[in-house]
């Protein structure tokens, strides 16, 4: 069973029906990367060249059928796509220079639409880009202005261009038309959320995609799944949202939770963590892995996102009580007690735990801070910080006051009768110059009290 | 004017304030006279009285000092000294400052030289209360004073002194040098270690770090060294100068002090190698501070302490940095 599931993580064909046009070719191809040479990536491959086919992206359509092996590229089909491409080319630029010289603003805006959409399905990712941009000038209505961002957030998805994204999404938003439309408004959120999630923003990630209204749902296939909303803003969610914020974000959220009905392993996932049952959680964790990887948005995050997931239910599972039997927790969470010490002794190190761990006993001490003790305390430390600073400060201005500052040259008289007790007495390091009063004095600087022309 | 006549304007001017004036001109004058006649001036000083003729007394005792100091010291010279401190009158000697704090800085050098600084602490301590105009003016008889404590291991009669804050310097009523000021910041945090007061320790030696200054002198480089690792052992980490602290200062540590600046970051990010590997590497630094005070040499043997623990058990060392370190370890 385990060969098995190694050899084929999920069902291929589901997993890919999910996606529409570009993303579904994108993850077959990402697929067939990471598991080169294995079954499970031939097939995928072969679902990607069957997707290629019908596209009229022949570049990409010719590597990936030469990396399958090359004898399944049909070349006459793809010489007569070559040259209708070219065809449609023509007409679209022929008719767009038309329209500019007719100035009709409506026709010119399409025109550009059309040519991005035309070099968006040839692959020709920057082009698109480009003539998706040049619609801008010439967008009349709050639609067009939508329709145009999300193109462009769609391109630069693809390519990788975060920056772009967040800029258009926030022109996207705004527009007065977004409000009312929620497919419009969730697609503007799930493309927020990837674009966090890329600059490993992973709180603003999961808010992002919490917040994904449930319209959405499958009207996003051509960049993201249902599946996906979950897995990312489930994932993010657990790394980084407190217990409060994840009872009324993810668990109490409705929308939300129709999302995760679609993928029921993250909604176990979240609820087992919520309630404390950490095995069974770091279970689903592992479980959800094969998949993950293979995912080409979250692969790459995965570590330090289940790392942190990981120290967070320790974290959880410690703070409730004063003391804590090691081979208990060791059991709680299916592991080893010497490996459990040496992860709660990092945490403890980088302060998430207060505790002590007596190693011989294999128990954790945990330290809760006395609020109102540690109030009192922080009260007069910095009292008496403030009383110190203020009688320094004092001194410094009466220094000042008196010029009393060390000239270079000075030090050379004191040389005898100090003793050994410090080795070598030079004059100086040659500070040089007369420095302006103001910056030894702090706070009196600049108050006007300390004549400058002391010197 | 020859030694007779001088002691005749002595006895006969000490009395109102003008006349004191007059008398001070007069012995300044005739200061470099003093000098060649030493052992006349000796006899002198029999002849007038310390209690009533402060002023004069002081000129003549002063010069007698600053013959010299023979290798063993003069036990007697030692003696008078103190005595005058003890007797003379506050007003007149406060006339003449710098002869004053000369004077302390005289019976100083005799105690150390005789082997015994403890002589040197009492009358000290009376000196500087006479000396300063209110007790929070700083004269250079508390560097020597703190000097004395420290050199005669008596550090607890420091400590009243040292608790005293102190707002002013008055050059021209104490005659405080710049670099005075520095060594009193030095010296007395040198006390605060021995007497374990770490906090009043980074405190005077901050003050001493941020007097302002336009060159860096020997006694900012050894005030630094010991303000990190006493920042080091009651913080656990080294505090960042504050922002007023003089830019030479800040530019000398960052050439110069780079030791310390590697042995605070190995201590602060706890890895089990960094910390001795830091301390070995700079072993000849250290190894001068180590030829210090028996405190300052317990401060660096907790480090060392603690280095060994972290080899030790890295577990016990996270328990420990989350108490106060002192290492009281037991190796079970």
């Amino acid at each position: 069973m385990d060969a098995m599931e190694e050899d084929q993580p999920f069902e291929l064909e589901a997993y890919a029906s999910n996606y529409l046009g570009h993303a579904k070719v994108e993850r077959l191809l990402f697929i067939a990367d990471k598991k080169l040479g294995t079954a499970f990536g031939d097939d995928a491959l072969r679902l990607a060249v069957e997707e290629l086919s019908q596209s009229e992206n022949t570049q990409k359509y010719q590597e990936a059928a030469t990396k399958l092996g090359g004898s399944s590229i049909n070349r006459a089909q793809l010489e007569q796509k070559e040259r209708k491409a070219a065809q449609r080319h023509d007409r679209l630029e022929a008719e767009l220079n038309n329209y500019k010289t007719n100035l009709i603003k409506e026709s010119i805006r399409m025109g550009h639409n059309d040519m991005g959409d035309f070099f968006y399905s040839r692959g020709d990712l920057q082009s698109a880009f480009k003539s998706y941009v040049r619609t801008r000038d010439y967008c009349t209505s709050g639609k067009h202005v939508i329709q145009m961002c999300l193109n462009v957030i769609k391109v630069s998805i693809e390519l990788g261009n975060y920056v772009h994204v967040n800029n258009y999404i926030s022109k996207a938003e705004q527009t007065a038309e977004v409000q009312k439309d929620p497919v419009v408004a969730g697609k503007l959120r799930a493309a927020g959320g990837l674009a966090a999630l890329q600059a490993k923003k992973y709180k603003l990630a999961a808010r992002k995609f919490t917040e994904v209204p449930s319209e959405m749902a499958t009207q996003y296939q051509d960049v993201l799944s249902a599946q996906d909303i979950a897995v990312y803003g489930g994932l993010c969610a657990l790394a980084s949202f407190d217990r409060s914020e994840l009872r009324s974000h993810v668990i109490n959220n409705v929308t939300f939770r129709d999302y995760m009905e679609v993928n029921p392993e993250v909604r176990e996932l979240v609820n087992d963590f919520y309630g404390s049952r950490y095995a069974s959680c770091l279970n689903h964790l592992t479980r959800l892995r094969p998949m993950l990887d293979l995912d080409p948005y979250i692969h790459a995050h995965l570590n330090t996102l289940y790392a942190s997931i990981r120290s967070k239910a320790l974290v959880q599972y410690t703070t409730p009580f004063t003391s804590v039997n090691l081979p208990t927790m060791a059991e709680a969470f299916k592991t080893d007690v010497s490996g459990l010490e040496k992860e709660l002794a990092e945490l403890i190190q980088s302060n998430q735990i207060q505790a002590r761990i007596d190693s011989h006993n294999k128990v954790l001490y945990a330290r809760h801070a006395d609020q109102r003790k540690a109030t009192f305390q922080t009260a007069l430390c910095t009292a008496e910080q403030y009383l110190g600073d203020t009688k320094a400060l004092l001194l410094r201005a009466n220094l000042l006051k008196h010029d009393f500052a060390q000239k270079q040259g000075e030090g050379q008289e004191q040389g005898h009768g100090r003793g050994g007790r410090r080795g070598g007495f030079g004059g100086g390091h040659g500070g040089g110059g007369h420095m302006p009063p103001h910056p030894y004095l702090g706070a009196l600087g600049g108050y006007g009290l300390i004549n400058p022309d002391l010197a | 004017m020859n030694l007779q006549q001088l002691i005749q304007a002595i006895k006969g001017n000490s009395h109102s304030l003008q006349d004191l004036a007059h008398l001070l001109q007069q012995l300044q004058v005739s200061e470099e006279s003093l000098r060649n006649q030493p052992q006349k001036v000796i006899d002198a000083l029999s002849v007038v009285d310390p209690s009533r003729e402060s002023l004069g007394y002081l000129f003549l005792l002063h010069s007698v000092g600053s013959q010299g100091l023979p290798d063993q010291g003069n036990a007697q010279f030692l003696a008078t000294a103190s005595a005058f401190v003890g007797n003379c009158e506050v007003d007149q000697i406060r006339m003449a400052p710098e002869r004053f704090s000369s004077l302390c800085r005289q019976i100083k050098d005799h105690a150390g030289a005789l082997g015994s600084p403890k002589l040197a602490i009492l009358p000290l301590k009376i000196g500087l209360q006479k000396l300063a105009p209110t007790p929070e003016h700083v004269t250079p008889i508390h560097t020597d004073f703190v000097f004395s404590c420290l050199q005669a291991k008596q550090y607890n009669a420091a400590a009243n002194t040292l608790q005293q804050t102190i707002f002013d310097v008055e050059p021209s009523k104490t005659n405080l040098k710049p670099t005075d000021l520095l060594l009193y910041c030095y010296y007395g945090g040198m006390i605060h270690i021995g007497r374990r007061r770490y906090s009043e320790a980074l405190q005077i030696f901050l003050q001493g770090l941020t007097a302002p200054t336009h060159v860096v002198n020997a006694i900012t480089v050894a005030t630094y060294k010991k303000y990190a690792l006493v920042s080091l052992i009651h913080n656990g980490s080294l505090m960042a100068l504050p922002k007023f602290t003089p830019a030479s200062v800040m530019r000398f540590i960052k050439a110069e002090a780079q030791a310390y600046t590697d042995l605070a970051t190995a201590y602060t990010s706890k890895t089990q190698q960094d910390l001795p590997s830091a301390i070995e590497k700079h072993q000849g630094q250290f190894a001068e501070v180590r030829s210090f005070t028996y405190s300052k040499s317990r401060e660096t043997s907790q480090i060392i302490m603690i280095a060994e623990a972290h080899r030790a058990s890295p577990r016990a060392f996270s328990c420990i940095t989350h108490g106060p370190v002192r290492p009281r370890l037991s190796y079970a």
